[in-house]
């Protein structure tokens, strides 16, 4: 995978699948946020994660772009919507982006319409996780062992909400860091809403940590039980590109490590959240890089059986 | 080409070792942190293109074995240095917008997919040393030397508008030539099968090995035609390496230029700390100046008995112009104990209200607990000041910060002096210590004021004994002996004695004659008073005029004073009492004609001559002269002396000589030009 052209496809995927999971996470705090505080905190939390989130959906879409041979024909692929993963994947993927851009569209030109942004957050949410299940559908194929498995889809939501928390916690930092430059009046109160995003994303990064690594051992112990070729693919696992799996491992637990111990220190120094955002950044990159290596590694390790 | 990577080794060792013998040198300037990361990426990026240099020399496998495994050391970690200097240069040096520190968010994932690439590149057949060249070059070189080539360019502009005009000139050649090490260092890398690699590497960039087709070809990352190497190649036949090795050469001229910047920025704050030194001495001469200036007026004023009030405001104007004060007050205990309000001085930003003029009682907590403890207290700009609107009294100001001080009489609170400024700056103890110091003034004044009543008092009393004896020596004599002449008229009258009688009649009128003129000399002397501002001379003339109308005789006053007399008040008075005397003794006594009055100053007193022409007398003890004892005790209470010459018919000399008050004092009469310019004061 050294053409940049095969790099297409992990870039979609993956950010595909992190704009899903961060609107996923992002509308659980918008929905509880508006129970409990109103829709004012509500709308100002959501403010920008919702652009950053339709910017990385676009980015994911044209950057899917680069795999194709005619890209101008792209959209002809959701013709065969009824028979194939391919084109329900397109055509979810179309979906969500445009219901993405409603909802922020709505969020800053009608930002009272509570009821309407819900059934759109909700309605993108739902074309997320759809969009994520028929990506992960797409290589179920019988012709490649590695691949057809449960797995994979597994692989991908673990990916799609690790991303998602990640995201959108990095997100909201961004956003009370300017809302500090701009000294917001609701500054207090931001401020305990995601220091609380803060403390639930590490737990919910860990748990989702130890069912990818979970993941990654039933893999293992299936691609050793399902013949020659699934050997294949776990030898170019544990062998030419074990170096990649061990920095791929390494990187996950030490960046959710990290995003508990930052988490914990934050609650003790009591300095200002703000100060934190360097080293979240940090643990951000390393589980974004494990998870790019992660997606090189899915591709890699196929092996066809068969014609 | 070993000469080439031999120069390009030994300019970035260069550079290493001037960065680290500046940093040696020590300096408070910011750049002077990041010299430590300079210095230590040219030392290892020297070891680089030395390494390269026997490499292309042809060496022994091992050796090449050796060198290579060192290169393959060094130049990550050159890399990295450079990294860590250009972040340094770019966000430690001059303050990044705040908007910034999101830069790092936005590009995390892009830098994770490139960081991903440049890991899955290791796995391909190529050799390991490759693609750390090429990640090396791409990840770490490239974006630090962008950092470091906008660093300089930053502080470039700073030197600049510092008015350091050439070391800006030098920062932005050496930013200029870091963006160039940018392009031929962190974008040409060794070919290899991958990304914009396979396009943009060694093998486009010898003379020897472009291929044909490069330009039309249809790779996505193809880069425009113009930019493309083959033609510089083309044109010149130089290789990359001699590219880079000028930029190296234009680095190190310029980065260690740059570094003369060290000099010229401690020249400039030793000459600064000298200008801030000189002006602080200045500005604390200035203000003892000032402070001493105000203290001697304010001790004029007092050895000069003005009025108590225009003492006390004196003082407030004083404090206000010396501390550079809002407003000043000060309130003095009344007999009933309370605490009014005595005299105020506000600038020109604080309007006083209606309620001047009117008798205020204070009280402000902060103000009574002064009074009570008789102890200074001054704010230092952490209270939580809830009585900021008591303090200015008769305006609408708050005060934000105030300085209080106690009036103590014999160790006894009788009033307070405080000072408040509109504005968060706090008082100094300096300033409170010179607020003390005029509250000392204004109890002094206070003193001098209770003194100057009592002396009023047995001046009064003196006076009236004076005129009292006065009378009894003429007026009560002359009216008793006539009573005996009535008595006797009448007894001649009976007798009818005419020509006895014609001749007591007369004798009467001469007496009566002699009362009045008495009377009217006392009316004269008690008339005859002296005003500060026309002095003791025009007050001897006046009653001179007076003297001659009343008793005809020729008096001639010879002034040589071309200024004030230095007399003390008291002095002054005797020196007048004494002429007095003396031209009564005349009148009576003398049967002059003429008189010269001299007025003179010796060698610090004062002479007074009254020289007549009259009939003179014969010199006798002091003692049996009661007139002339009086003037002599008069002049000996203000520490002069008084001598009388007289023969018969030769005349009569009195000489007073009075001493002028002390030298120090003595200017205090002068006019004076007050440096406090009433103009710019506003006081009720």
């Amino acid at each position: 995978m050294v053409n940049l052209r095969e790099w297409a496809l992990p870039v979609y995927t993956i950010m595909m699948q992190m704009s899903a999971g961060s609107m996923l996470v992002l509308w659980v705090i918008y929905t509880l946020t508006l129970r409990q505080y109103g829709q004012d905190i509500a709308s100002k939390l959501t403010k920008y994660p919702i652009l950053i989130i339709f910017v990385t959906v676009a980015t994911a879409m044209v950057g899917s772009h680069y795999h194709l041979s005619r890209p101008a024909f792209s959209l002809f692929a959701v013709l065969n919507f009824k028979s194939s993963w391919l084109s329900r994947e397109v055509g979810f993927t179309v979906l969500f982006a445009l219901l993405v851009g409603t909802l922020l569209l709505l969020s800053h030109l009608r930002p009272h319409a509570v009821k309407a942004q819900l059934v759109a957050g909700w309605g993108a949410v739902t074309l997320g996780v759809v969009t994520v299940y028929a990506m992960s559908q797409v290589y179920l194929l019988p012709t490649q062992i590695a691949w057809n498995s449960i797995t994979t889809p597994i692989a991908f939501f673990c990916a799609m909400t690790l991303l998602g928390v990640f995201g959108v916690t990095i997100i909201l930092l961004i956003s009370l860091y300017l809302f500090t430059l701009n000294k917001d009046t609701d500054l207090a109160l931001i401020r305990s809403v995601i220091q609380r995003v803060l403390y639930v994303s590490s737990w919910a990064a860990t748990a989702i940590v130890l069912i990818e690594l979970g993941n990654y051992g039933y893999q293992i112990m299936d691609l050793f039980n399902r013949g020659e070729t699934a050997h294949a693919s776990l030898d170019l696992l544990l062998g030419l590109y074990r170096v990649l799996f061990i920095i791929r491992i390494v990187m996950l637990i030490c960046g959710v490590t990290a995003l508990a111990i930052v988490t914990l220190w934050q609650r003790k120094s009591r300095k200002p959240l703000v100060r934190f955002l360097a080293p979240i950044y940090l643990t951000f990159l390393t589980v974004l890089i494990s998870e790019v290596l992660g997606r090189f590694l899915f591709y890699a390790v196929h092996v066809r059986t068969g014609i | 080409m070993p000469i080439i990577y031999f120069l390009y080794g030994l300019s970035f060792s260069g550079l290493g070792l001037a960065a680290l013998l500046q940093y040696r040198r020590g300096s408070v300037l910011p750049l002077h942190k990041q010299l430590p990361w300079l210095a230590a990426f040219g030392l290892a990026y020297a070891g680089v293109g030395w390494a390269d240099m026997f490499l292309v020399s042809g060496m022994q496998p091992e050796v090449q074995g050796i060198l290579r495994l060192l290169r393959m050391i060094l130049q990550p970690l050159s890399g990295l240095l450079l990294l860590r200097f250009g972040w340094g240069m770019l966000t430690q040096m001059t303050p990044l917008p705040a908007w910034t520190r999101i830069i790092p968010g936005i590009i995390t994932v892009p830098l994770a997919f490139i960081v991903t690439y440049a890991a899955t590149t290791f796995v391909t057949p190529s050799p390991i040393y490759i693609p750390i060249d090429i990640w090396s070059r791409y990840l770490l070189y490239l974006p630090g030397s962008i950092m470091a080539g906008i660093g300089f360019l930053r502080q470039s502009n700073d030197h600049k508008k510092r008015g350091f005009q050439d070391a800006g000139y030098l920062m932005m050649g050496a930013g200029i030539a870091f963006l160039t090490e940018a392009l031929v260092v962190g974008l040409i890398v060794p070919a290899a099968p991958y990304g914009p690699v396979s396009y943009y590497n060694y093998d486009r960039v010898h003379f020897d090995s472009v291929p044909a087709e490069t330009s039309e070809s249809s790779d996505p990352f193809t880069m425009i035609d113009w930019l493309d190497y083959a033609h510089v190649l083309q044109a010149t036949g130089l290789p990359i390496q001699f590219w880079r090795m000028l930029s190296a050469i234009a680095l190190l001229f310029f980065v260690v230029r740059s570094l003369d910047v060290f000099d010229a920025i401690e020249r400039r704050r030793i000459q600064r700390l000298q200008e801030e030194r000189d002006l602080a001495q200045s500005n604390a001469r200035y203000l003892a100046e000032s402070w001493a200036e105000a203290l001697m007026q304010i001790n004029r004023e007092i050895a000069e008995l003005n009025e108590l009030d225009a003492i006390l405001f004196e003082i407030v104007c004083s404090a206000r112009k010396l501390l550079s004060s809002d407003y000043v007050a000060m309130a003095l205990l009344d007999e009933k104990h309370r605490l009014m309000l005595r005299c105020f001085a506000t600038s020109e930003s604080v309007d006083a209200s209606a309620e001047v003029g009117t008798s205020i009682q204070v009280t402000s907590s902060v103000i009574l607990d002064v009074l009570k403890s008789a102890k200074p207290y001054r704010t230092d700009g952490t209270e939580n000041i809830d009585w900021q609107s008591e303090l200015c009294l008769c305006t609408d100001a708050k005060a934000s910060e105030a300085a209080f001080v106690p009036l103590l009489l014999n160790n006894v609170s009788v009033g307070v002096l405080w000072s408040t400024r509109t504005e968060p700056n706090p008082y100094n103890t300096d300033d409170l210590v010179g607020l003390e110091r005029l509250a000392s003034q204004t109890v002094i004044a206070i003193q001098h004021g209770l003194m100057a009543a009592q002396i009023q008092s047995l001046a009064v009393v003196g006076e009236r004994a004076r005129i009292a004896r006065e009378m009894h020596d003429g007026l009560a004599q002359i009216l008793g002996y006539m009573n005996l002449q009535a008595q006797t008229l009448e007894a001649l009258l009976k007798q009818n004695k005419r020509e006895s009688l014609f001749a007591e009649i007369k004798r009467m009128r001469e007496a009566i004659q002699t009362a009045h003129a008495d009377v009217r000399e006392n009316i004269l002397s008690l008339r005859t008073t002296l005003s500060t501002e026309a002095g003791v001379a025009s007050a001897m003339l006046e009653y001179l005029d007076g003297f001659s109308l009343q008793t005809g005789i020729d008096i001639k006053l010879q002034n040589h004073l071309d200024e004030y007399l230095g007399l003390s008040p008291l002095a002054e008075v005797q020196l007048v009492c004494i002429l007095q005397e003396a031209l009564a003794n005349v009148r009576k006594h003398a049967r002059a004609t003429e008189v010269t009055v001299k007025l003179t100053r010796q060698v610090g007193c004062a002479h007074l001559e009254i020289i007549d022409n009259g009939i003179g007398f014969d010199e006798q003890p002091d003692g049996q002269r009661f007139g002339l004892q009086t003037m002599r005790e008069r002049a000996q209470q203000v520490g002069g002396k008084l001598s009388i010459t007289s023969k018969v018919g030769q005349g009569t000399t009195v000489v007073c000589v009075l001493p002028e008050v002390e030298q120090g004092n003595q200017i205090h009469m002068a006019p004076i030009n007050t440096p406090l310019d009433a103009a710019t004061e506003r006081g009720y």
